[in-house]
């Protein structure tokens, strides 16, 4: 065994001693050779150990037996778009968070310079609230008109 | 009486499949299920009585389905082929969207974020399965529980599935209730059910103004390829904030939103015809689908339960669920889990907020695979 597989196996190997299974993905890193050697290390010293172990070898066999080239190079794409997709997603939406904490501030600091459109607004709603008023009003006064001539118009009949 | 024969062989009776059956019987359920269970009427409604009208065999030379060339229902799944409606919907979604709890709490974006993981793990899933990377990334976006995405971003990577995809999406959206709650309790203790969060504060009127402008400029500069979803979102948004064109806004959240969603589930229904839709490849996009949602759903809880671990004014982690879009359904399985531990709790307000962030982190996502995946060879 030369010492770039040993260098493989061995922090493979203590992962898979501490209760870990040896994941598909990961098995799918290590080259051929280093499977091999893994394999056999593992079965040598730490089968005993384990009752189910998924070696880095049965998991390359497993993978070669479902899956073919044209999947496994869109897998190995598909890590690096789905890797990146998510740091795009967790970037736009944390600079948004950013900017939403750091607008009051800005606010308050454009405030000073620019007057605050609420106020217009609510200007122009107290305006809107005034005429509404005023309608209310002339309908009142329109109603006791009304009533009044209903009622005179009701007497002179009755004189009649 | 050879008329008659004739005529006998050109009923759907005559040439009716087993398939049809089967997708008539679908559709018959999805409206059942509207109307008995009340899950999501609105889509569920339309698109059952499209499956039902899509599947009525007919026959050879008469132009009639979604499919046949010059036929009225071809013209309206142009909206649906050429990803028109989903736009024309996200502009009536931001005409009825408050982002004001969002305003008021920006952490909570996070969550819609962490949300999309479920996302990027079922196109890995889909790969895994053998799908291309483009039919990969079409089913993968079915993880934002958001209909009009799904349909839009199908419709550029992988139309042939365009159907099967629409369809897994919205009724896992009517499935909301039933497929959250499960995971939202498994993930959670009681104790954390249980935490009350602080009212959010008053948002200033400038505030959501500026908001959509902003918000869009961040969005569609670092992913273009949501500008058309987004960009409508925002300006939905714009319209209703300005508080200079509540006409418009009005307009945009009612009559002309009611119209699309009528069109969408109505075609979408109509083109899930036995022949293209009962296929290995629709089953497992179901299944992915329902997969996709669970993760969804867990990413957003875990995050939210990692965010607590920092935080000092704790947040309820069965808001996280809520980051998958579903807008407002999901929402309201957040305060329905929330109130089954203490009927005192609201949570809804709070659970709006990653829930219209999932609704634009779902359209960068869709943004972003469809602009990597565009020029895939597969």
């Amino acid at each position: 065994m030369n010492d770039r597989a040993r260098s493989d196996i061995l922090p493979a190997a203590r992962w898979i001693y501490r209760g870990s299974l040896a994941t598909v993905v990961r098995a799918h890193l290590l080259s051929h050779t280093t499977l091999v050697a893994a394999d056999r290390l593992i079965h040598d010293h730490l089968y005993t150990h384990l009752s189910i172990v998924i070696t880095p070898m049965t998991a390359s066999i497993i993978m070669n037996a479902f899956w073919d080239d044209t999947i496994r190079e869109n897998l190995s794409e598909g890590i690096q778009i789905a890797i990146a997709g998510m740091v795009i997603v967790a970037s736009a939406l944390a600079l948004i968070s950013l900017f939403i904490a750091t607008l009051p501030h800005l606010l308050a600091v454009i405030g000073k310079f620019w007057p605050d459109v609420e106020a217009s607004h609510s200007r122009h709603a107290r305006t809107e609230n005034l005429v509404s008023k005023n309608e209310a009003v002339l309908a009142a006064i329109g109603y006791v008109l009304h009533c009044e001539v209903q009622k005179r118009a009701s007497s002179e009949r009755s004189v009649d | 009486m050879e008329i008659i024969i004739e005529f006998l062989k050109t009923t759907g009776f005559a040439s009716m499949t087993g398939g049809n059956a089967v997708m008539i019987l679908i559709g018959i359920m999805f409206i059942a299920l509207a109307i008995i269970k009340d899950y999501e009427p609105l889509l569920l409604v339309p698109i059952g009585m499209g499956a039902i009208v899509g599947n009525i065999p007919v026959t050879d030379g008469m132009s009639l389905s979604v499919y046949d060339e010059g036929s009225v229902l071809s013209f309206l799944y142009f909206g649906v082929s050429k990803g028109i409606y989903p736009p024309l919907i996200f502009l009536g979604i931001g005409a009825m969207t408050d982002f004001s709890t969002m305003l008021s709490n920006p952490k909570l974006v996070l969550l819609g974020a962490a949300a999309q993981i479920g996302v990027f793990l079922t196109f890995l899933g889909a790969l895994c399965l053998g799908f291309t990377l483009k039919e990969a990334g079409a089913i993968g976006i079915i993880g934002g529980a958001d209909g009009p995405t799904s349909i839009f971003l199908a419709s550029k990577l992988a139309p042939p599935l365009l159907g099967a995809i629409a369809i897994a999406a919205y009724s896992y959206m009517a499935l909301v209730p039933v497929i959250q709650p499960p995971v939202m309790r498994l993930l959670t203790t009681r104790e954390e059910r249980l935490i009350r969060m602080k009212p959010p504060r008053k948002v200033s009127r400038r505030e959501k103004m500026i908001f959509p402008v902003v918000a869009f400029l961040i969005c569609a500069l670092i992913a273009p390829g949501a500008i058309v979803l987004l960009g409508m979102l925002f300006f939905g948004n714009l319209l209703k904030e300005s508080m200079v064109t509540e006409r418009l806004a009005n307009t945009a959240r009612t009559s002309m939103i009611d119209m699309v969603t009528i069109l969408l589930g109505f075609s979408v229904g109509a083109s899930t015809q036995a022949e293209a839709f009962l296929t290995r490849q629709s089953l497992l996009i179901f299944g992915l689908g329902a997969l996709s949602f669970v993760i969804a759903t867990a990413g957003g809880v875990l995050f939210a339960k990692f965010m607590n671990l920092f935080l000092t004014d704790k947040i309820n982690p069965l808001i996280g669920a809520a980051g998958v879009s579903a807008v407002p359904d999901s929402a309201r399985v957040v305060q329905m889990v929330g109130q089954q531990e203490d009927p005192h709790n609201f949570l809804l307000m709070h659970a709006m907020a990653p829930n219209v962030s999932g609704v634009i982190g779902s359209a960068i996502a869709a943004g972003v695979l469809w602009a990597v995946l565009t020029k895939a060879a597969t």
